[in-house]
């Protein structure tokens, strides 16, 4: 076996050594993440407490911006999201409950917000 | 030096290089999956939004257990002083008010539950079949029956610590598995804590006069407890004097105690305290105390609030 392949051996070898370390034995640590990272089922927890907030609150704006914490998408689609989650996994009825009427209120709250005239003229 | 006097020095380069490689590949390139990550890898200023959520969740359902879970999630040693100390600090950078009170609330009806009693939430997250099914407080992950996502196994068991408060661990397996992405949902207790009923108001149980020049100022000193005799942290204390109003919540000097809190009066000022929602109100001035050698000085109060 000539040298070159010996030592393209070696350094295969030393990637395979590379990587077990660096996925195995010491991995990336990540510290000071985003929500939008969190698991799915802790996702659909926080829009579960969103929406138990809300049931008190009845406020679509104030449920709208912790929504945002979750990455600032739809937040429609977010509840949506969630709510299919929940239905997957059981949740209770009451849980589903609360996050159909937060979908309905911030629905309702979308809605009107695209319904208002943006820069009328006079 | 010729080729053959060289050794096998190469290959051990080679290693080196292929090393390096494959650090830069894992680390650098393709790191770890940085995707369904937990509560508490979250930035500290997302997990004081984390915790605010959780405490307007509570303040809205009153479920207790819920809540505890929810905390355990993010692993903190002393959860009913993170409550306390985000609301302090929520009141003076100017955060709405209803979510100071929440984390306030929260931590005060967390300072309640018994030193026995998990503090921390008993998240198993398994991969089971169970069904689930109304209640709240155990975190459970269920495998489904066909979509394919490499997830690590984690268990997160309840553990003692030094000071009988018992926090969360976790062991985490690397090993992936053909599974669902887990799925947090919730299962009863074995026993479940009824949902927590009001506590009834704080009644004062001790008033003492407290005149010790050194202290300087004409401090009222407050201390809330529970009936274990600990004391509370994050108990709302709203004080009048004339038109004004100041409100302030236990637990701000941790060094002084969870439950203690105090207020500088000026004399010839009569003040009105109210500990907690509905608890009785007591009307202060401030003393005058007299030295051995006849000197005169302002005293103050010690006020000790307990549940009846």
């Amino acid at each position: 076996m000539s040298r070159w392949i010996r030592f393209l051996i070696a350094i295969i070898i030393g990637i395979g050594i590379g990587l077990f370390y660096g996925w195995v034995v010491d991995p990336v640590d990540y510290v000071d993440t985003t929500p939008d990272s969190l698991r799915q089922d802790y996702q659909a927890d926080y829009v579960l407490m969103a929406a138990e907030a809300y049931q008190l609150e009845r406020d679509p704006a104030l449920a709208v911006g912790r929504l945002a914490f979750l990455g600032g998408g739809d937040p429609l689609e977010t509840i949506r999201s969630a709510i299919v989650f929940a239905s997957e996994v059981g949740y209770s009825q009451s849980d589903l409950a609360r996050l159909e009427l937060l979908y309905e209120g911030v629905e309702s709250y979308s809605g009107a917000i695209q319904d208002t005239p943006q820069g009328a003229a006079p | 030096m010729t080729r053959e006097t060289r050794g096998p020095w190469y290959l051990l380069t080679g290693v080196i290089l292929g090393f390096i490689a494959g650090l830069l590949y894992a680390w650098v390139i393709s790191p770890a999956e940085y995707t369904n990550t937990h509560p508490h890898a979250l930035r500290s200023d997302y997990k004081d939004a984390y915790r605010a959520a959780i405490a307007l969740a509570y303040s809205a359902t009153g479920d207790m257990t819920r809540a505890i879970a929810r905390l355990g999630l993010l692993n903190e040693q002393d959860p009913a002083s993170a409550l306390a100390e985000q609301s302090q600090r929520y009141l003076a950078e100017g955060y709405s008010y209803e979510t100071a009170l929440a984390l306030a609330r929260l931590s005060a009806a967390l300072g309640e539950v018994p030193a026995s009693a998990p503090r921390t939430a008993t998240s198993s997250l398994l991969l089971s079949e169970t069904p689930i099914s109304e209640g709240a407080a155990t975190l459970e992950t269920e495998p489904a029956p066909s979509e394919t996502v490499e997830t690590p196994n984690e268990t997160t068991t309840p553990e003692g610590t030094d000071e009988g408060l018992p926090t969360a661990t976790e062991t985490l397996s690397p090993t992936p598995t053909l599974t669902r992405t887990p799925i947090l949902t919730f299962t009863p207790l074995p026993t479940r804590t009824p949902t927590p009923t009001l506590a009834p108001p704080f009644v004062m149980r001790e008033q003492a006069l407290v005149c010790e020049p050194e202290i300087g100022d004409a401090l009222i000193q407050i201390i809330v407890q529970n009936n274990a005799g600990e004391g509370i942290p994050g108990v709302e204390i709203v004080i009048h004097w004339g038109e004004q109003e100041e409100h302030f919540f236990t637990g701000l000097k941790p060094e002084m105690g969870w439950g203690y809190a105090d207020f500088t009066m000026t004399p010839e000022t009569n003040y009105t305290l109210l500990i907690g929602e509905g608890g009785e109100a007591v009307s202060l001035f401030v003393p005058e105390c007299s030295g051995d050698q006849g000197e005169r000085y302002w005293g103050g109060w010690r006020l000790v609030f307990a549940h009846p």
